[in-house]
C-alpha cells in the first residue's frame, strides 16, 4: 500500500486588492486514493491584519492518504473570501494546485483569479460589493473547457506543505 | 582656460565621431560576392511581408551596419535582412458574447455580498429553492366553542365512522363463513380418517391435520366472538350517546346541530334462530371437547410415561450409588495416604450426597376431567354477551344530517351569543423557520366546525428547512389571539408537487379558554351530561388537512436544494448510509430497480457534470447509446484507464490490514479509538487485532438473527432478546448521532478568553484579604485541573480517603446467627453507609473491619481497625491506567472499569490442629469475611438540539443562568435530551403511570407496603450508567415505556418511573435532582405527607428510603424538585434535606419555572405502560442455568477460584438455603423480622456448625454479574480445611421480566 503523508500549513495571501481575508480549502483526489485520517476540507479563521499588505493564517493541513495507483493525484483548490467592515463576505478569488509529488518540504505559491462579470454585475461589485461566482466550483480542478470564462487575475495564496511517501518505490514509482 | 571657438570643436568632432548617413546606400557595398544584388521575390519564392520602417531610418541603420563590418546583417537583395511582421491582424481567442454558446458548467452567478454566507443556514449557491404549501381544510374535533351537544355530536361522530369501517369490513360474515369452511373440512378429514386402509405415516399426517384444523377453528371461534362482541359493544355505545342528545335537545328546547341516528331493525324468523343457536353451541362444544383431548389429555399421557422412565433410572442411580459407598468406606484409608487421589475426591463426596431423597422424580398430577356441563354453561353465556340472540331483531345504525337547526332569532340569549361569537373569523399564519410567510384570507367557521382555507401559495427559500409552522388566530377588535400552532413536517425532496396529496396533520392545544355563554371553552371543566359525577375538560384539537411539497418548474426539475436529508428519527432506524449513498442523497431512494432509476434519471435530467450526481453518470450514458446494455459499464468513469496502472488490484487493498487499522481507527470504532502507534509495516500486524472486533459485529449480527432459543443454554427469554436488539439500535443510532455532531464547535470552544478583571473581581479579590486563614467550615477546593496532554502512564492515581464507619454489624457468638447480621447488611443495601438501620446488638463480639479498594485489577486495603465504629481516616492510591495510553476526555469517559469499595471483616481463627505434636505452637489463621461493598462508574452532559419552543428553550436558559448565578453547586436542571437526542422540557418527563397490578393487588394504594413493594420493584431494574452505554457522549433520559423496554438505566430513568408510580397512586411527590454519596449528581424521588412537614427520600435505583430527620441520607445536597407542572428550585441557604422546608408554594425557599398560571405542558410519556407477565418456564430454566454455571461447573467456577483446596458441597445445606432464599423475597418486601427467626429454625437442622453465608440479591442482567458478585464475597478464600460449601438461587420473578436474583453462598464447617 503506498501512501501519501500531506503536512503543512495555509500559510497566508497577500497582493489582494485587501487583506481581510479567509480561505476555504479543500483536497480533491481521484478515486483509487483512499483517504485515512485528517480532514480534506475546510476553512480558515478571517485574518483582519492592520498595516499588513498580506493576511495570515496558518492554517494546519493534515492528511493521510492511501493509495492503490498514481492517477488523481491529491490536488488543493482554494476559494478566498474577503470580509467587509459589515461583515458581509464576498469571492475573491479560486486557485488550484497540484500537491507536490515529491517528498520533502515545498513552499507553494497559488495564484488566483476570480470570474468577471457583467458590466451591470462589475457595476454592482464596485458599489454594493459581492461577485460573480462559479455555479459549478469544481471547475476550478476539473479539466473543463474553461476558454470561454472571463476572468481577473487576484492575489496569491502561500503554501507551506510536507510530503512523505511510502512505499512507492515498492511499486517501482521513483521518488 | 583658454576659450575654443563651436568651429573648432565640431572639427574635433568630426574626426572622432561617426555620423551614419541618411542617404541611401550603393547597392554593391552591401552584396557581398556578386556585386549584384538577387531579388528573391522576383525569382519566385515567398519571401513574406516585412514590416514596414522608414527608408530614412533604414539608410542610417544600413550605413551603421556597414561601417561596422557587418556584410552578413544583408540579404541577397541588398537590404537588411527584415523578418516578417510577427502581429496578426486577427485575434487568436475568439470574443465569446452570445449567452446560448455558453457552456452550462463554467456559468457564473452574481452572489450578493452577505453576511451570513459561512453558516451553514443559507443553502450554498443558487437559492432557486422554493416550496409549496396547500393549507386545504381544519376540522376541529373539539372546538372552545361547541355547546354540549356538539361534544356529543363530535364523539357520535368518530364512533359512527368507526362503526362504519367495521361494517364495511364486515369480520363477521368473514369469520362466519371461515368457520363453516373450516368446520366442513375438518369433517371431511374425519370421515376419511381410517386406521385400517391407511399406512402408518399417512394417517399420523392426517392426524396432524385434523390437530391442526381444529385449533384453527378454535381460533377463528375466539376471533368471531371477539369480532361481534366489538360490534355489539360499538353499537351500544353510539345508541347511549345518541339517548345523552336526545335528552339535551330537549332539556335546552332547540337544535345546535343537524345529526340524527336512524336504527333500522329487521325482523328474524324466531324457530330459525334457535335452530341455528343450538347447533353452535353444540359445534362449539364438541370442538372444545376436541382440543382437551388433545392437548391435555394426550400431554398427561406423555408426562406419565416420562415419569415412568425417570423413575426407573432414579432407581438404578441409587443402587449404584450404594455400591460406590460401600466400595469408598471400604478404601478411605489408602485415600488419605495417597496424595493423588485427592483430585477425584471431592467428586466422590459430591455423588454420595446425591443419594438423598432430594432428585426423586415427582408424579404428575391427574388433570381435571372435561365437564361437560360446564363448558356447555360457559359457551352460551359467552354467545349470550356477544352474540344477537335467537328472536331478537337485526338492527343496523345509520346517522344522518336531517334535523333543522332552531335559527339564530328562537333561541335563548346564551346560545344566541355563542352562535355570535362563532361568527368572528379565524386565519392561518404559516410561519418558515419562525418568520411570517403567509397569511390566509379570514375565514367563519361553519355550523360543524371546519374552517376551509383552500389556499395554495409557494415560498422561496433560501436558508435550510428547519421548521415550517402553521398558526391559526382568530381575530378579535384590536388583536389577533393565537388559538392553536400546528408543526408540519418538511416533506423529503422525493415529494414535490406533481406527487403530493393533501394528508391530515393532528393538533391539540392546551390553551385554557372559558366563556359565559354556551360554549364549553377549552381545557376548563364543565359537565357534559347533567348527570354526570365530575365534570370532564376537553383541549382544543382537531385536524389540518394540508400538504407541503417541492415545487416544480417549467422543465418539471424539482426545486428542492441538493443535499437535502430530512432529519430521521434514530429509533425508526436512521439510515447513515444516506449521506454516503449518492442515489440516496439526490433523493432516488425508492427507485431500487435499476430499471426504473435509468427512467427516473432520464426524466430528472440530472446535471452530468455535478460531482453529486457521478454515480449516476453510467445510467446518463446507457440512455445515450439507447442499447441494451447500460449497466455494464458502471466501472467506467473519467479515469479510464485506472485498472492497468494500478499499483495492486482492490482484492489484494481491501485486505491490507494496516490500511483497515487506520481507517478504524479514524472511524473511532471503539476498539481502535486512539490508539497511538500503527505498525509501520504490513507483516507487524497480526490478525488477532481485529478479533474482538470482528466478534462485536458478529454478535451485533447474531442478535440480529437471533433465535429465541439456543443462547446461553436459554438463559435469554424473547422479551430479553427483543430488549438486547432495542438497546443494541438505539445505542447505534445515538453514537452515530453524536459522533457526526462532535464536529460542531462553538467559538468558546475555539477562542479561549480570559475574562478582564472588572470592579467585581477586584472586590472580591479584596474580600479574600480579610477571610479567616482557617475557616471552622472549610469548603473544598478543587485540585487544580491538569491538562491531559501532559499525562503519561502512572501518572494518574485514584485517591480514595477512607474515613470511617459506624454501625458495622457485629459477629455474634451463636453460630447460626452469624447468618442473620450478614443477611441484614446486604438486605438492607449493598452500600457502606447502610448499617446505621441496624439496631445495636449488646450480645454481639467485636468485628474487626477494614476496607479494600479495587480497580483494574488491582486491589489496596486499609488496615484493620478495631470495632464496629472504627476510624481508618487513610487514603488509599489506586494506579490508573486509560486505555491506550490517551487521556483525553472523551477516552476517559469510555473507562467502563468499576471502583468497587469492599468492607471486610478480619478474622483470626484458631487453626491449631488437635493431634499436632508441638502443643506450645499456636496456629492461627486469617479469615476475611465479606460484609457489602458499592461500585462507582463516572458521569458528563452535553447540550442539544430541540423541539421545544424557543421561547421556552430562552426561558429554561435564563432560569438556569439565574440559578447558577445564585448557587453554582446546586444541580439543576431544565431541559434533558432524551433518546432521540433532543433536548425537551424535564416536566414532560412526569406523569402518572399504573404500575402493575400484580404489585399492588390487595394493598391498600396509599399504604407503606404498597410503596415499598413498588419501589422495590423499580429498584430491581438493571442499573447501566449512561456514560457506559453512550460512551463518552452524555446522559441520556429515556421515558418510563423506553424504560422498561430497555430494562437498563441510570439514577434518572428509576428515579422517574418509581415517581410516577407514586403519583398514581395519589401521593404528593417530586423528582429531587440534586448531589449525593457516592452518585455525584444524581435523581432521587421525595415524597410528602399533606402538611409538608413530613418527607421521606427514595433512592429509587436501589429502592432504599430515609425518612425525615435521617443525618445519614446519602443526599447530600438538593438541587430542585421536579413535577408535572414545575421546576422549583432550591434558594434556601442550605442544601441538606435535614435542614430543608419542602413546601414549593414558599416563595423565599423556592423559585418556580412557570408561573403559577401556568398550565403543565403534555407529558411524552405514554398513558400507561404494558407489563407484559414474566415467564415462568424461563425463570425456572434460568434458575438452572445459575446454578449450573456456578455448581455444576464448579470445576471451572468456585472450584477454579481456590485450585489448592478440595471443594466440597453440602447438599442438606443446599436445600436448607433454598427454603430460606426463597423466604428471603419475601421478607424484604414485608420487612419484618419474622423471617430471619425463622430462618435460625432452619439452619439449626444443620447441627452444630460454624455457619458463614451470604445472601445476595441483584437484579438480573447476566449470569456473569452473579457470578463475579459471588466471587466478591471471597468466600472460596476460607483455608480451613473441613469447609463445606452450599449454594442455592431464587429468582422471584416480577412482571415485565424484572427478575429478583437471590444467590444465597454459605461456608459450613462442621465443628464436631
Amino acid at each position: 500500500m503506498a501512501e501519501v503523508h500531506v503536512i503543512g500549513q495555509l500559510v497566508g495571501a497577500s497582493e489582494f486588492p485587501s487583506h481581510s481575508l479567509f480561505c476555504k480549502w479543500g483536497l480533491h483526489a481521484g478515486g483509487a486514493w483512499k483517504l485515512i485520517a485528517g480532514v480534506k476540507e475546510g476553512q480558515t479563521h478571517v485574518d483582519n491584519p492592520e498595516n499588513e499588505q498580506a493576511a495570515y493564517w496558518s492554517h494546519p493541513i493534515d492528511v493521510h492518504y492511501a493509495t492503490k495507483g498514481l492517477q488523481g493525484w491529491p490536488r488543493l483548490h482554494l476559494q478566498v473570501w474577503y470580509q467587509d467592515i459589515h461583515g458581509r463576505n464576498e469571492l475573491y478569488g479560486y486557485g488550484f494546485v497540484h500537491v507536490p509529488s515529491s517528498p520533502g518540504c515545498h513552499t507553494i505559491e497559488c495564484v488566483t483569479w476570480k470570474p468577471n462579470g457583467t458590466f451591470q454585475e462589475e457595476l454592482m461589485q464596485y458599489f454594493v460589493g459581492g461577485c460573480p461566482q462559479l455555479k459549478n466550483p469544481d471547475l476550478v480542478y476539473a479539466g473543463a473547457d474553461r476558454y470561454k470564462l472571463h476572468t481577473t487575475a487576484m492575489g496569491k495564496v502561500q503554501i507551506r506543505l510536507n510530503v512523505i511517501l511510502r512505499n512507492f518505490d515498492k511499486y517501482g514509482v521513483e521518488c | 582656460a583658454e576659450y575654443r571657438g563651436y568651429n573648432h570643436q565640431l572639427e574635433q568632432e568630426s574626426t572622432k565621431y561617426f555620423i551614419p548617413s541618411s542617404l541611401p546606400l550603393e547597392v554593391a557595398n552591401k552584396v557581398e560576392e556578386h556585386g549584384q544584388p538577387r531579388y528573391l521575390e522576383d525569382e519566385g519564392f515567398y519571401v513574406g511581408e516585412k514590416p514596414v520602417v522608414l527608408q530614412q531610418n533604414k539608410n542610417i541603420l544600413e550605413s551603421r551596419l556597414l561601417k561596422h563590418g557587418g556584410s552578413d546583417w544583408f540579404g541577397p537583395d541588398g537590404q537588411v535582412d527584415l523578418l516578417p511582421n510577427p502581429v496578426t491582424e486577427a485575434p487568436t481567442k475568439p470574443w465569446v458574447d452570445s449567452v446560448d454558446e455558453l457552456d452550462p458548467c463554467i456559468e457564473t452567478t452574481y452572489v450578493k455580498a452577505r453576511g451570513t454566507a459561512v453558516e451553514d443556514k443559507y443553502f450554498p449557491g443558487s437559492d432557486e429553492n422554493e416550496l409549496q404549501i396547500d393549507i386545504g381544510t381544519i376540522i376541529f374535533q373539539h372546538h372552545p366553542l361547541m355547546s354540549r351537544e356538539h361534544v356529543l355530536v363530535s364523539d357520535i361522530t368518530k364512533m359512527y365512522d368507526e362503526y362504519r369501517i367495521i361494517r364495511h369490513k364486515n369480520y363477521i360474515t368473514f369469520y362466519t363463513d371461515k368457520l363453516a369452511a373450516l368446520r366442513n373440512a375438518a369433517a371431511t378429514l374425519k370421515e376419511t380418517l381410517d386406521e385400517t386402509t391407511m399406512t402408518e405415516d399417512a394417517f399420523s399426517a392426517q392426524r396432524t391435520h385434523i390437530n391442526d384444523f381444529t385449533a384453527e377453528i378454535r381460533r377463528t371461534t375466539q376471533q368471531l366472538a371477539s369480532a361481534e362482541s366489538a360490534e355489539r359493544d360499538m353499537m351500544r355505545r353510539i345508541i347511549e350517546v345518541w339517548g345523552d342528545i336526545k335528552s339535551i335537545r330537549e332539556k335546552q328546547g332547540y337544535n345546535n346541530t343537524s345529526v340524527k341516528l336512524v336504527v333500522k331493525r329487521e325482523e328474524v324468523n324466531y324457530q330459525q334462530d334457535v335452530h341455528h343457536w343450538e347447533l353452535e353451541v353444540e359445534n362449539q362444544v364438541s370442538e372444545r371437547k376436541e382440543e382437551y383431548d388433545v392437548t391435555i389429555a394426550i400431554a398427561h399421557q406423555e408426562e406419565v410415561r416420562k415419569y415412568q422412565v425417570q423413575l426407573q433410572e432414579w432407581k438404578q442411580n441409587r443402587l449404584k450409588l450404594k455400591r460406590i459407598r460401600k466400595k469408598m468406606q471400604r478404601g478411605s484409608q489408602e485415600n488419605l495416604l495417597d496424595p493423588n487421589s485427592e483430585v477425584g475426591f471431592p467428586v466422590e463426596e459430591e455423588e454420595l450426597n446425591i443419594a438423598g431423597n432430594i432428585d426423586k422424580p415427582q408424579k404428575p398430577d391427574k388433570p381435571a376431567p372435561f365437564d361437560k356441563d360446564a363448558v356447555r354453561n360457559d359457551v352460551m353465556n359467552q354467545l349470550l354477551a356477544n352474540r344477537r340472540n335467537p328472536g331478537e331483531a337485526k338492527i343496523s345504525l345509520e346517522l344522518t344530517h336531517t334535523v333543522n337547526i332552531t335559527p339564530i332569532s328562537s333561541v335563548p340569549a346564551l346560545e344566541s351569543s355563542r352562535r355570535r361569537a362563532m361568527q368572528k373569523s379565524t386565519m392561518s399564519r404559516v410561519l418558515f423557520n419562525g418568520r411570517e410567510v403567509f397569511l390566509t384570507d379570514p375565514k367563519t367557521l361553519t355550523s360543524d366546525f371546519k374552517l376551509n382555507f383552500g389556499s395554495i401559495f409557494r415560498v422561496r427559500i433560501a436558508q435550510w428547512p428547519e421548521s415550517l409552522k402553521v398558526e391559526l388566530l382568530s381575530s378579535g377588535l384590536v388583536t389577533r389571539t393565537l388559538i392553536s400552532s400546528i408543526f408540519l413536517t418538511i416533506p423529503p425532496t422525493t415529494v414535490h408537487s406533481g406527487n403530493v396529496r393533501l394528508g391530515p396533520t393532528e393538533f391539540l392545544s392546551t390553551r385554557v379558554e372559558s366563556f359565559n355563554h354556551e360554549g364549553v371553552g377549552s381545557n376548563t371543566p364543565f359537565t357534559l351530561r347533567p348527570n354526570d359525577a365530575s365534570p370532564t375538560s376537553i383541549n382544543t384539537k382537531g385536524v389540518i388537512i394540508s400538504s407541503v411539497s417541492w415545487s416544480l418548474d417549467q422543465d418539471g426539475r424539482v426545486l428542492a436544494p441538493k443535499g437535502f436529508v430530512e432529519r430521521d428519527d434514530p429509533i425508526s432506524g436512521g439510515n447513515p448510509l444516506k449521506i454516503n449513498d449518492p442515489v440516496i442523497a439526490i433523493g432516488a431512494e425508492g427507485l431500487q430497480d435499476p430499471e426504473s432509476l435509468t427512467k427516473w434519471v432520464k426524466e430528472s435530467r440530472l446535471d452530468p457534470n455535478d460531482p453529486e450526481n457521478a454515480a449516476l453518470v453510467p445510467f446518463m450514458q446507457g440512455i445515450k447509446d439507447g442499447e441494451g446494455f447500460p449497466f455494464a459499464q458502471d466501472y467506467f468513469r473519467l479515469e479510464q484507464l485506472q485498472e492497468e496502472f494500478n499499483f495492486l488490484t482492490d482484492e489484494e487493498f481491501s485486505h491490507l490490514n494496516r490500511l483497515r487499522l487506520l481507517q478504524l481507527r479514524d472511524k473511532e470504532v471503539a476498539e481502535f479509538r486512539n490508539i497511538s502507534m500503527i505498525p509501520c509495516n504490513e507483516h507487524e500486524i497480526t490478525e488477532s487485532a481485529f478479533t474482538t472486533y470482528e466478534r462485536r459485529l458478529k454478535e451485533k449480527d447474531s442478535l440480529q438473527s437471533i433465535d429465541t432459543k439456543g443462547l446461553e443454554g436459554g438463559a435469554l427469554s424473547a422479551h430479553r432478546v427483543e430488549v438486547l436488539r432495542f438497546r443494541q439500535k438505539v445505542k447505534d443510532a445515538v453514537l452515530h448521532r453524536f459522533y457526526t455532531s462532535r464536529h460542531h464547535h462553538t467559538l468558546q470552544d475555539m477562542v479561549h478568553e480570559e475574562q478582564i478583571p472588572d470592579i467585581g473581581t477586584l472586590g472580591s479579590s479584596m474580600a479574600k484579604i480579610v477571610e479567616p486563614r482557617r475557616p471552622l467550615k472549610p469548603i473544598r477546593k478543587t485540585r487544580k485541573k491538569a491538562t491531559s496532554q501532559n499525562l503519561n502512564e502512572g501518572s494518574v492515581k485514584i485517591l480514595i480517603n477512607v474515613v470511617r464507619g459506624y454501625n458495622i454489624p457485629t459477629r455474634q457468638s451463636a453460630h447460626a446467627h452469624q447468618q442473620n447480621r450478614r443477611g441484614a447488611v446486604q438486605i438492607s443495601s449493598s452500600s457502606l453507609m447502610a448499617g446505621q438501620t441496624l439496631e445495636p446488638n449488646s450480645k454481639s463480639f467485636l468485628v474487626s473491619p477494614f476496607v479494600a479498594a479495587s480497580f483494574q485489577d488491582t486491589v489496596v486495603t486499609t488496615s484493620v481497625a478495631q470495632g464496629p465504629n472504627p476510624s481508618w481516616n487513610e487514603e488509599l492510591q489506586l494506579p490508573f491506567s486509560a486505555p491506550n495510553n490517551d487521556y483525553s476526555s472523551s477516552n476517559l469517559q469510555k473507562v467502563d472499569d468499576v471502583l468497587f469499595i469492599h468492607l471486610f471483616d478480619r478474622v483470626t481463627e484458631d487453626a491449631t490442629p488437635t493431634d499436632t505434636e508441638d502443643p506450645t505452637t499456636i496456629v492461627t489463621r486469617l479469615q476475611n469475611y465479606w460484609l457489602g461493598s458499592f461500585k462507582l462508574p463516572f458521569s458528563t452532559v452535553l447540550s442539544f438540539e430541540s423541539q421545544e419552543d424557543t421561547e421556552l428553550l430562552a426561558k429554561c436558559a435564563v432560569f438556569m443562568a439565574d440559578c447558577n448565578k445564585r448557587y453554582p453547586t446546586r444541580n439543576v436542571k431544565t431541559t434533558v435530551i432524551d433518546i432521540k437526542g433532543e433536548s425537551v422540557l424535564i416536566t414532560r418527563f412526569i406523569r402518572a403511570l399504573p404500575p402493575p397490578p400484580e404489585l399492588i393487588e390487595g394493598l391498600n394504594p396509599g399504604s407503606k407496603e404498597a410503596t415499598e413493594k413498588l419501589a422495590r420493584f423499580v429498584s430491581l431494574i438493571p442499573f447501566v450508567s449512561d456514560n457506559v452505554t453512550y460512551a463518552g457522549i452524555c446522559d441520556l433520559w429515556s421515558t418510563c415505556d423506553q424504560f422498561m423496554q430497555m430494562l437498563c438505566g441510570d439514577e434518572e430513568e428509576h428515579a422517574i418511573l418509581l415517581l410516577n408510580f407514586f403519583l398514581h397512586l395519589g401521593k404528593q411527590a417530586y423528582l429531587v435532582l440534586g448531589a449525593a454519596v457516592p452518585e455525584g449528581n444524581t435523581a432521587y424521588v421525595l415524597t410528602l405527607d399533606q402538611t409538608a412537614r413530613d418527607y421521606t427520600i427514595w433512592n429509587a435505583s436501589t429502592g432504599q428510603q430515609y425518612f425525615k430527620g435521617d443525618p445519614h441520607t446519602p443526599l447530600q445536597s438538593v438541587g430542585a424538585l421536579v413535577n408535572d407542572k414545575n421546576i422549583w428550585f432550591n434558594v434556601q441557604r442550605q442544601a441538606m434535606p435535614i435542614r430543608m422546608h419542602f413546601d414549593v408554594t414558599r416563595p423565599a425557599d423556592w423559585k418556580p419555572f412557570f408561573g403559577a398560571t401556568a398550565t403543565p405542558l403534555p407529558s411524552i410519556q405514554p398513558e400507561s405502560i404494558y407489563f407484559p407477565p414474566t415467564d415462568q418456564s424461563y425463570v425456572s430454566n434460568l434458575v438452572d442455568v445459575i446454578e449450573r454455571t456456578l455448581k455444576d461447573k464448579c470445576k471451572d467456577r468456585i472450584v477454579s477460584w481456590r485450585p489448592r483446596h478440595i471443594t466440597r458441597w453440602n447438599r442438606s445445606g443446599n436445600s436448607i438455603l433454598r427454603q430460606i432464599a426463597k423466604g428471603l423475597e419475601e421478607s424484604i418486601t414485608k420487612n419484618d423480622g419474622r423471617a430471619s427467626e425463622h430462618n435460625t429454625q432452619i439452619l439449626s437442622q444443620l447441627g452444630d456448625v460454624r455457619f458463614t453465608g451470604y445472601p445476595m440479591d441483584q437484579p438480573f442482567t447476566n449470569v456473569e454479574s452473579i457470578v463475579s458478585a459471588v466471587r466478591s464475597t471471597e468466600v472460596h478464600k476460607i483455608q480451613d480445611p473441613d469447609v463445606e460449601f452450599s449454594m442455592a438461587v431464587h429468582i422471584h420473578a416480577y412482571p415485565s421480566s424484572v427478575l429478583a436474583v437471590w444467590v444465597y453462598v454459605a461456608a459450613i464447617v462442621n465443628t464436631r
